[in-house]
Formats: C-alpha cells, sequence, structure tokens
C-alpha cells in the first residue's frame, strides 16, 4: 500500500512539474486577458460557459474575467519554482552552514551561526516568512544594480525559514564523521580545511539533510500558496495558487462557491504529492526509518 | 647529535571538567594518559612500544606524530618544535592508523585516496600520477588494479597497505604505526611486519611500532619500549630486553608469551586488570599488581620509582635496582 502511494505521488508530481514547465504552450490564453459574460458586466464567468466575445472557458474565470484554467496552469508554474528554488536554495545553505559548523565546533564561528539560528527558529511556522515578506514587500527589493523580482523575496523568505533546521540536520550529522579517523589523515596529510569540508566530509554526511528537505517541499508548496493567500504572494497580474485561492472568494457574489474547489483541491493535491513521495525517498534512503515506522 | 625526533618529559592530560568546573577550579577528573614521557628515536630506527591496552599507547604516537598537543613537556623533529614547524618539514612526520578501515574515506577509491598525497609532492600531469600511483601500489605489495577499489571492498591487510602507500607518498622520514597488525590475522601479520622492516631499511624511514603483542614487537624493533599506565618503565635494545627483562612488568609480559598456547590465560604473574588511568595508584603504578613489593618494602606505594640507566641503553623505573643519581623526572 504505501510503496503504491509514493508511486502515485510521483506520478502526480511528474503531472505537476510538466504543467509546470509546458504549461505555457498549452494554456488556452493569456493569464492576465479579462474576458466579459455579458457586454458591460464584470463578473466571474461560470465553469464551461462562453464568454461575450465567443470564447469558451473551461473552468470559467475569476472575479476579474481572467481565464481560470490558464491562470491555474501558470500560477502552477509560480508556486512550483518559488517552493522547489527556495528548498534548494535553503538546502545548498545548510549543507555550506552545517559542515563548516560541525567542522569547526565549538569555534567562534560555530557559536555566532548556531546562536542565530536559535533566535531564527524562535518562530513558529511560516510566521518568519509572513513577516520578512511584509517587510520586504512583494514588489522586489533594489540590492546594488540589480532589482529582485518579487518572486525571489519571496524565495528569500522561504529560505530563512528552511535554513535554519536542515542547518542543524547537517550539523548533527557532520559531527560525529569529523572526529574520524579519515578526517584525522587528511589534517596530517596537510589537507587545508576547506578542501577537508568540501571533498572529504560534507558528501560523507549528506543523507539525513536530504531527507528532510525532500519533505520539505510538500511544506515548501504550501507555505508558499499560504503566503499567496494572504496576500504576499508576487505582484498581480502573475498568478499564483495562493491568491487564486484567495481570489475565489469573490465568486460568493455569484453564488458559485464550489469555485473555491478548483485551487483549493489542486493545492491540497500537489502538497499531498510531494508528501508522500518525501516520505517514500527518505523510506529507501534512510532504512532505519522504516523500521521505526513498521514497529508502531 | 640531535635525535631525528624526541618527546621530553611529555604529558598529556584529558580533563572532563566542564567550563563552569574550569571557572570554578573544580577540578573534575583527569585522566594521565601520558605521565612524562622522554623518547628519542634516531634516524631509521625502528623502536616499539608495548603496553596493556588503555596504557597511553596511541595518545603517546599522536602526540609524537603532532596529532595531539602535549599538556606539558615538547615533541622535537629535527631539533625544533612540531607546534610551529613549517607545512613542508611537518608532512615529513606521519602516522598509521590503528583502524585502518576508519582511516580511509569510504567514499573515495584508492586512486583518489593516493592522488592528494602525490599531487601535494609536486605531481600534477596525470600520467606522472598515474605512474606515481602504481609504483607505491607496488611498493606496498599491491597490483595495479587496486587503483579503483574502494575501502568495502579489501581485507584488513590490503587496507593497511593502502593507508601504508599513502603516508609513503609523503615522502615521510619518521612514522608511528599504530597497532597495525592487531586486526590482521597471522600470516598476514607477519607479511605486513616484513613490508614495514623492509621500507623501514630501504628508505631510512624511522618508526615507532606500538603493538600489545610482544612477538610483533621483537620482530621488527630495534629498541623497545615498555609502557604502563602513562609511563615508561623499561626500555633496552630488543635483545637485550627478551633476554635480561628487569621491569617486574614486563617479566610479566614475557611470561605470558612464554605459554605455548598463544591463547592461554596469562599466568598468574600478572593477575587483574590495570588500575584506571583516572585514580593511579600512589608511589610505583604497578605496585598493586607486582610480585615484587614484598620483597622491596614500603618504598613502592610511598614514592614513584625513577626511570634510570642500569647500563648506557637499558633504562628501567623500579626500587629493585639501587637509585643511581638525583633524577628530575623522579617525583611520580
Ligand atoms: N580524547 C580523549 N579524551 C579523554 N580520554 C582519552 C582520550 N584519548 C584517550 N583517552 C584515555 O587515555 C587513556 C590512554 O588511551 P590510549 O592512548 O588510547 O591507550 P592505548 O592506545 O594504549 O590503548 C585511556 O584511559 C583513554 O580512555
Ligand atoms: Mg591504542
Amino acid at each position: 500500500m504505501g510503496d503504491k502511494l509514493v508511486v502515485l505521488g510521483a506520478v502526480i508530481v511528474l503531472v505537476f512539474l510538466g504543467i509546470a514547465i509546458f504549461g505555457p504552450q498549452f494554456a488556452p490564453y493569456d493569464f492576465a486577458q479579462q474576458f466579459r459574460a455579458s457586454p458591460g458586466e464584470l463578473l466571474p464567468i461560470s465553469v464551461m460557459s462562453t464568454t461575450a466575445t465567443g470564447e469558451r472557458l473551461l473552468l470559467g474565470s475569476d472575479a476579474l474575467g481572467r481565464d481560470m484554467l490558464s491562470r491555474l496552469i501558470y500560477g502552477t508554474r509560480t508556486t512550483l519554482v518559488i517552493s522547489i528554488s527556495s528548498v534548494l536554495l535553503a538546502t545548498i545553505l545548510a549543507i555550506v552552514l552545517g559542515s563548516l559548523t560541525g567542522y569547526l565546533e565549538g569555534s567562534l564561528f560555530d557559536e555566532i551561526v548556531m546562536r542565530l539560528i536559535d533566535a531564527l527558529l524562535t518562530f513558529p511556522g511560516i510566521l518568519l516568512a509572513v513577516i520578512l515578506v511584509a517587510a520586504w514587500g512583494t514588489q522586489g527589493i533594489e540590492i546594488g544594480p540589480v532589482t529582485t523580482t518579487p518572486e525571489m523575496t519571496i524565495v528569500f523568505a522561504l529560505v530563512f525559514t528552511f535554513t535554519p533546521r536542515l542547518t542543524r540536520t547537517m550539523r548533527g550529522s557532520t559531527i560525529p564523521q569529523a572526529h574520524r579517523a579519515y578526517i584525522k589523515a587528511a589534517q596530517l596529510m596537510g589537507m587545508p580545511a576547506w578542501r577537508i569540508v568540501a571533498f572529504e566530509l560534507a558528501p560523507n554526511c549528506l543523507t539525513a539533510v536530504i531527507i528532510q528537505s525532500t519533505t520539505y517541499l510538500g511544506l515548501a508548496v504550501f507555505s508558499t500558496a499560504g503566503l499567496g493567500f494572504l496576500g504576499l504572494g508576487p505582484a498581480e497580474p502573475q498568478p499564483e495558487l495562493g491568491k487564486i485561492l484567495a481570489r475565489t472568494q469573490e465568486y460568493f457574489l455569484n453564488r458559485q462557491f464550489w469555485h473555491i474547489f478548483i485551487p483549493g483541491f489542486t493545492i491540497s493535491l500537489l502538497v499531498f504529492a510531494f508528501s508522500v513521495l518525501g516520505d517514500g525517498i527518505r523510506n529507501v534512503l534512510d532504512p532505519e526509518y522504516r523500521f521505526e515506522k513498521a514497529d508502531v | 647529535m640531535t635525535a631525528l625526533i624526541e618527546a621530553e618529559s611529555v604529558k598529556r592530560y584529558y580533563s572532563n571538567a566542564s567550563w563552569l568546573q574550569r571557572l570554578l577550579f573544580l577540578g573534575g577528573s583527569e585522566i594521565q594518559a601520558v605521565d612524562g614521557v622522554t623518547l628519542r628515536i634516531e634516524k631509521g630506527e625502528i623502536v616499539g612500544l608495548v603496553g596493556e591496552s588503555g596504557c597511553g599507547k596511541t595518545t603517546l604516537g599522536w602526540l609524537l606524530a603532532g596529532l595531539e598537543q602535549p599538556t606539558e613537556g615538547a615533541v622535537r623533529f629535527k631539533g625544533r618544535s612540531l607546534g610551529n614547524i613549517d607545512a613542508e618539514t611537518r608532512k615529513k612526520v606521519q602516522l598509521l592508523f590503528q583502524y585502518p578501515r576508519e582511516s580511509l574515506n569510504p567514499r573515495h577509491n584508492v586512486r583518489t585516496i593516493l592522488s592528494y598525497p602525490i599531487r601535494k609532492m609536486g605531481h600534477t600531469a596525470t600520467a606522472d600520477i598515474t605512474a606515481r600511483i602504481h609504483s607505491l601500489l607496488e611498493a606496498v605489495g599491491l597490483s595495479a588494479r587496486y587503483a579503483d577499489r574502494y575501502s568495502f571492498q579489501l581485507s584488513g591487510g590490503e587496507l593497511q597497505r593502502v593507508a601504508l602507500a599513502r603516508t609513503l607518498a609523503l615522502e615521510p622520514e619518521f612514522i608511528v604505526c599504530d597497532e597495525p597488525t592487531s586486526a590482521v590475522d597471522m600470516n598476514v601479520k607477519v607479511q605486513i611486519l616484513k613490508l614495514l622492516s623492509d621500507i623501514s631499511r630501504e628508505k631510512g624511514i624511522s618508526l615507532l611500532f606500538i603493538s600489545h603483542d610482544l612477538s610483533a614487537v621483537r620482530f621488527i624493533a630495534d629498541r623497545i619500549c615498555v609502557m604502563y599506565l602513562g609511563k615508561i618503565v623499561e626500555q633496552a635494545p630488543a635483545q637485550q630486553l627478551f633476554d635480561h627483562p628487569c621491569h617486574p612488568y614486563t617479566m610479566a609480559l614475557l611470561d605470558a608469551i612464554a605459554d605455548i598456547d598463544p591463547n592461554a590465560i596469562r599466568k598468574a604473574s600478572l593477575h587483574g586488570q590495570p588500575p584506571s588511568p583516572m585514580a593511579p595508584p600512589a608511589g610505583c603504578r604497578f605496585h598493586p599488581r607486582c610480585a615484587y613489593t614484598e620483597q622491596v618494602g614500603t618504598i613502592c606505594w610511598e614514592r614513584g620509582p625513577a626511570l634510570q640507566p642500569l647500563s648506557t641503553d637499558h633504562l628501567v623505573r623500579c626500587f629493585l635496582y639501587p637509585e643511581v643519581s638525583q633524577d628530575p623526572d623522579r617525583k611520580q
């Protein structure tokens, strides 16, 4: 049963990745184009209905008359790009910070980094990301000559949320390895510290952090959509799953409350697929965990 | 003439006191792993270091290789302190770890393991490195095929040979061999011992050969140091030590291997376990297990004997022999 779930998760994730990558090719309309049900009237268009200008909208429109299917496709793309790149960046950062602090356990560098991480960990859940995006704004920040895109702001905020725990995991798996004889042998050969960490130590300490980061993918989708729902997503007219969900509130005007299920179901499906896939990857990489689970 | 490498009254204490205990000067407990060892090793000499497990052999070896810093005393290589020596000279002091599998990165194959020290010695062309890998493997008795193996594909003896090849790549002048034969069976043990002694003679490399196995030490060493609870209790040329052991502890160790059956329980002359180095006995550290204490008298637990010469190259730390001079090493 568990294995079948993992396969299902993998298939769903692959389908979504396909949508994210090739979506623009088969999205029926531009995500910003506005349609009207009848001339002059700007109300949500119902599922499977035809607009005043004759286009058929498979999933209807949002409150501004924009094609729901096209927005879902582009929204999936935005949500996935933000969540996957934030987990990827956080993992890379955690591997670097965790292996350095683990190797230099007890040093001033270790102390400073770990205290900063403790401070970041006092914020529960995605509260830190909410605060950061609210503070930075969703318009993009100017850093010297480059201006970040709104999506990058959200990615940075999520990286701040995910990195602390991942760094702790990486540091935890680095410390016992750092005391092993092959590291002593490298030191004795006069190998520089950066090389020891990058080529001898870190590659032997990755399992735990990779397991954890795959389980973070579902959380990342959930957080990205959560930020979007709270109005902290990318700026208009860029679609994002959480934002689309938030806008379905406006359907209540049209008594089409069940419209909420279209983006809602998409988000749930994505989170579910990533979660079971993450669990599956963990079971493969970390057989001990599987035994633990089997006992319970 | 200065010795190639020398330890001058080195001590290494391990403290388990927390920073709070240290701040309040509450000592916690202290392990006197190595407690005042003076040892000189000449160029090309093979010195054996024997003693029971936990007596501080590894710690002394690590001190001599510069992997541990002495709590007190100094280790000098060619007259210069190991603590502040240039990187080039530093590489000439190497160590073979007690567990070879642990000392090789499980993720690297033999080629990768050997490449780093080879590059470090200035060979950079790929063909050059490959040739050097093959000659190093050959020097330790392995064929070129081993270059693509990983440590989990190698037996204990092969692992030890690869570890030796890695140290030889740096063209060392002194190698600490920490129980290199403890994890292999009898015929592999003999091969490794022969290999080490051949390489040492051929290249003029000095060795500190650590073992709790007296027969191995007898085979390879020119000179032997017997260690008991952090101190050297007897030191003599190998033949001399086996023919005329003077310290009661050495006698007991030799009695133990004189048994025909190597698996037989040790003779009663060495009963019990060595005391904990955390709370070493007062006076002579060996007195609770010594067969001669009654004969010598109360002095054995009143104060510790000094390491003093019986002849020019035979030193012993025991009250069985008349004290010759005032030795600064005398107290404890
Ligand atoms: N890093 C360390 N921290 C605390 N105690 C240690 C450490 N290394 C060794 N010791 C202690 O020092 C003593 C000597 O150990 P060791 O040198 O490994 O002995 P041997 O190699 O002769 O078996 C032992 O009691 C051991 O527990
Ligand atoms: Mg040891």
